[in-house]
């Protein structure tokens, strides 16, 4: 087969259906197929379904796991794993709110200081798993103890309500486009993906996060310095949980030391979404389509009226056949 | 011959009393080896003679115990696989060092991608795409897209993408460990030839290899390991795959 | 019904006045006030109550001059056309929700001719009860009860109903701004503690040599604990001769295997600290952690309700009342405030609130000891 030298191929063989089923864009185009199936079943299903104002209020309930999830998106795909994001989201939230109330920094201040802790929680699991090779499971549980625990005992396990209406604002206003009133926290987690979905398709440092995830001993031979990056990867899905439990808090109107940790919604909608615990592959159009569908869900059922015990069977059943297509479709 | 007498003038590298000791196990004892621009040389030797030890000391992953190093007439010390690299001394092992999940392009250039805008550091895609097809139609490797993800490409074709990578990084001496094992015979020929190019292009070769046909038809010169030591260098033209096998399996007589 | 959670009495104290009432105009608000207090405290002052549903805020009115206690569901309005309520339940996991107060709010709507929307606000969750007002407003609830018990998003919860002008009653942990329906939490303490010490005296136990536990969450804010609180004061007011060394208050916050695994951990911790510790009178917050502290006096043999000790606790939930009625654990009676009967009272209230008609601020729910002298009555076998 010769080639023209001066232009670069295409894909050689053209289209085929197969190797595209097994791609990262197949898995999203499937699970946008499923979406829509969904989004049709509950429009057909309940009035009250396939409404702006419902898809605003699905958009406000999926925006904090969004937020999370897109973040530690890039950490995953580099074959990480995060288990103290509910802890540091929590931190985040009293942190912010501590801030406001006691000092004079105001806004910026509050959410600056929650980042920082994020990317301190980040850049301590970072430095154990990269420089000691400790298994990132054990060490992110440990530091989910540590960060809760802490977050209890500065706060007095007491919530720091939150009354400054411009941090509120950052978690109930809405943002007016026309005849629609787009909720604050959704327009946040949808920056937050065009950002990292950038990040991850046009930049160097999204290439080494696939690269990482592939192979990291063939990055280390090729003078990458995995462990740099596998310690920013560990920052900025804590700076992720610490963005998510700022917008939490505004949401709440209070920062809360003891909210349910929400790592394993986040952890499973981005594995729904099509990255592997082995890491290599995933999108964060992936992760936003995994998180609308399980929204979607959710929301679908309640106004159907379906208890939410049968919604947690659901939820979970959903991620058990994506991950099952996902071994099938292997072998295609 | 055109690469009859390549073992004159300055070596690209040469290694002096070079050892290896693990506590009181001698891995590799007193080597001495020059290799010269435009050479292949074949280290043969049954297992655990220490070849694999004394590679991995010219690619900086163990550092020597005794004697030295020297690129070009220079001293060197390599405390670091960056530090051969640096050197110009490139090396494949059995397992390639491939992101199996990435393009041909990208796997070519790991660790040496072109990027615009120093703060984004975006990457050059298109650029990347043609200079891989440039490279790869030069060293006549048949993989038909460098959009191809290396987990799609058969063994011969990854072996290439690895060499070409190597290629990329401007190597000066290739360090190629047991690259036909797993290859089959159209790509064994393929991979060959690929070589001899690289010879054509000046560049050093060292292959560990225990396929007898593959070491005679490429090899400049064959250097026999047993016990960690040294114990023959052989010009290939002057010596036979007999007489090879009895050094690597008695030893000096 | 309080698992975790709450707020502390300062942070209650704070939300006073900031609760987002819909604008009202300057001479009318000073002829009718809109109800601005926080009736989490029900020894507060109750007003009589209307909804004003083109402010989106209850005004206290001040025409009726009746008890505001005199408020009975017997005389309540019959729904004119079928109204939709949004129910925000606390769960549908728990003891407490799941065979009480859900079925008889489900029940209780059914008679009355109500649509109930019931959506499950997933305790512990903080995220949920939010979702779910978002929905309630969705679909246009003529009124909605929030069971939601983080007292601290109560105002962002509010918020969003009173945007929408929907009138509200919260139950159990109050919501600003809103009519309050639920238990008086520092009564039954109270409650628990006469009830001890009738019990003390019976047996004729040295009032001096009491041992006071109190069971505390620290997760739980300054209404729930009240339950502790005004147990160990009722105590305090009645035997002031007992030291305060005689007081004890074991944390008992959820751990991962659950309030009763938590409250059998610290009570047997208590216990080996307190070897020689007899006469114990322990309370908690609600049944889970006294049916642990039961649990763990029974294990550590040291549960006979005779001379070691006696656990009363709170709610009636099955596990508590199975242990009252069997009589062979130190759990000996249980503060109940009926949620079998909340639908009974709420619905009617609801309906009276949407004819526009007056209600108080806050209704309070019967309190009553459930021992095994009146367990048959109010829980027949």
């Amino acid at each position: 087969m010769t080639q023209s030298v001066t232009q670069p191929d295409r894909n050689a063989g053209g289209f085929n259906l197969f190797s595209f089923a097994r791609s990262q864009e197949g898995v999203v185009v499937f699970l946008l197929v499923a979406l829509m199936i969904v989004v049709a079943v509950f429009s057909a299903a309940s009035p009250y379904f396939f409404d702006v104002r419902n898809g605003m209020n699905i958009g406000r309930a999926i925006s904090i796991i969004g937020i999370a999830s897109a973040f530690t998106t890039l950490l995953m795909i580099a074959g990480g794993l995060d288990l103290s994001i509910g802890a540091v989201m929590n931190a985040a939230g009293v942190v912010a709110a501590m801030v406001l109330t006691q000092t004079g920094l105001g806004v910026g201040g509050a959410i600056l200081a929650a980042v920082a802790v994020g990317a301190l929680v980040g850049w301590v699991n970072g430095m154990f798993i990269a420089k000691l090779g400790i298994n990132p499971l054990i060490m992110t549980i440990a530091m989910q103890f540590v960060v809760r625990g802490l977050t209890l005992g500065f706060s007095a396990s007491a919530s720091k309500v939150i009354v400054d209406p411009t941090f509120l604002a950052i978690g109930q206003s809405y943002f007016h486009l026309g005849p629609l009133a787009i909720p604050a926290p959704l327009l946040w987690m949808l920056l937050a993906m065009l950002v990292l979905w950038f990040v991850l398709r046009f930049t160097l440092f999204g290439k080494y996060v696939y690269a990482v995830g592939g192979k990291a001993s063939a990055c280390r031979r090729a003078g990458i310095n995995v462990n740099v990056i596998t310690i920013q990867l560990y920052m900025l899905s804590g700076i992720g949980a610490a963005l998510a439990g700022v917008v939490l808090a505004a949401i709440q109107g209070a920062g809360i030391p003891y909210g349910a940790g929400s790592e394993l919604s986040v952890i499973s909608a981005v594995i729904l979404g099509g990255v592997s615990l082995a890491g290599g592959v995933g999108l964060i159009e992936g992760t936003l389509v995994a998180v609308l569908l399980v929204g979607v869900l959710k929301n679908g059922m309640t106004l159907m009226g379906i208890s939410s015990v049968f919604q947690m069977v659901a939820e979970g059943l959903v991620l058990v056949g994506a991950v099952t297509l996902d071994r099938l479709k292997r072998r295609l | 011959m055109q690469h009859a007498e390549t073992t004159q003038g300055t070596p690209f590298l040469e290694a002096r009393h070079i050892g290896k000791r693990y506590g009181g196990l001698h891995a590799v004892r007193d080597v001495n080896l020059s290799i010269y621009p435009g050479e292949v040389i074949g280290i043969v030797g049954d297992n655990g003679a220490g070849k694999s030890t004394f590679i991995k000391m010219l690619a900086g992953d163990h550092q020597p115990t005794s004697g030295e190093l020297l690129i070009e007439g220079k001293p060197v010390r390599f405390a670091h696989p960056r530090d051969a690299k640096q050197a110009q001394i490139e090396t494949i092992y059995q397992d390639l060092a491939l992101c199996e999940n990435l393009s041909v392009m990208d796997n070519i250039f790991l660790g040496h991608e072109l990027t615009r805008n120093p703060v984004l550091r975006l990457l050059r895609r298109s650029k990347m795409h043609i200079e891989s097809r440039v490279l790869l139609d030069d060293l006549g490797i048949g993989i038909p897209s460098t959009h191809e993800l290396v987990v799609n490409l058969s063994g011969g074709q990854r072996q290439a993408t690895a060499l070409a990578r190597v290629a990329k990084a401007g190597a000066k001496l290739i360090i190629l460990d047991e690259p036909s094992a797993a290859l089959g015979v159209r790509e064994t020929r393929a991979l060959l030839d690929l070589i001899l190019r690289f010879r054509s292009q000046g560049k050093s070769i060292l292959v560990i290899s225990h396929e007898m046909r593959d070491v005679f038809e490429i090899t400049d010169r064959i250097a026999i390991f047993k016990r960690g030591e040294l114990i023959a260098i052989k010009r290939t033209k002057e010596t036979t795959p007999d007489e090879i096998v009895s050094l690597i399996i008695r030893g000096r007589q | 019904m309080y698992k975790a959670a709450g707020l502390t009495a300062v942070l209650a104290v704070s939300l006073l006045g900031v609760a987002p009432i819909g604008a009202a105009i300057a001479q009318d608000a000073a002829a009718n006030p809109t109800l601005t207090q926080d009736p989490g405290n029900p020894s507060q002052a109750r007003h009589w109550v209307t909804y004003d549903a083109a402010a989106g805020a209850y005004r206290v009115d001040s025409s009726v001059t009746a008890d505001p206690a005199s408020w009975s569901a017997a005389n309540a309005a019959k729904a004119a056309d079928r109204k939709l309520i949004c129910f925000t339940a606390e769960s549908e996991e728990f003891d407490w929700d799941v065979v009480l107060v859900n079925p008889s709010m489900r029940r209780a709507a059914e008679a009355a001719g109500v649509e109930l929307l019931l959506l499950n606000n997933q305790y512990p969750s903080t995220t949920k009860p939010i979702e779910n007002a978002d929905i309630c407003v969705q679909r246009s609830a003529d009124l909605v009860v929030s069971f939601n018990v983080f007292s601290e998003i109560a105002p962002a919860i509010m918020t969003k109903y009173n945007e929408a002008k929907i009138p509200v009653i919260a139950m159990d942990v109050a919501h600003p701004g809103s009519v309050f329906y639920g238990a008086d939490n520092c009564k039954t303490g109270a409650l628990a503690a006469q009830f001890a010490l009738q019990w003390a005296k019976d047996k004729n136990w040295p009032l001096d040599q009491l041992q006071v536990v109190a069971g505390v969450d620290p997760a739980v804010g300054g209404a729930p604990n009240c339950r502790n609180t005004g147990f160990v004061d009722a105590i305090k007011a009645a035997v002031p001769q007992l030291p305060a060394s005689n007081y004890h208050d074991v944390d008992m916050r959820t751990g991962e295997l659950g309030p009763v695994a938590g409250a059998i951990a610290a009570t047997t911790d208590w216990l080996t600290a307190h070897p020689d510790a007899k006469y114990i009178i322990a309370t908690s917050i609600n049944d889970d952690r006294a049916y642990g502290i039961a649990q763990a006096m029974k294990q550590a043999g040291r549960g006979d309700s005779a001379v070691d000790g006696i656990v009363i606790g709170k709610n009636a939930e099955k596990a508590a009342l199975d242990a009252v009625r069997a009589g062979d654990t130190p759990l000996v009676g249980t503060v109940s405030f009926f949620g079998n009967k909340y639908g009974d009272d709420v619905i009617p209230l609801a309906l009276d609130i949407l004819a526009g008609k007056p209600v108080p601020s806050i209704v309070s729910v019967a309190h009553e000891v459930i021992s095994k002298a009146n367990i048959d009555t109010h829980y027949p076998q």
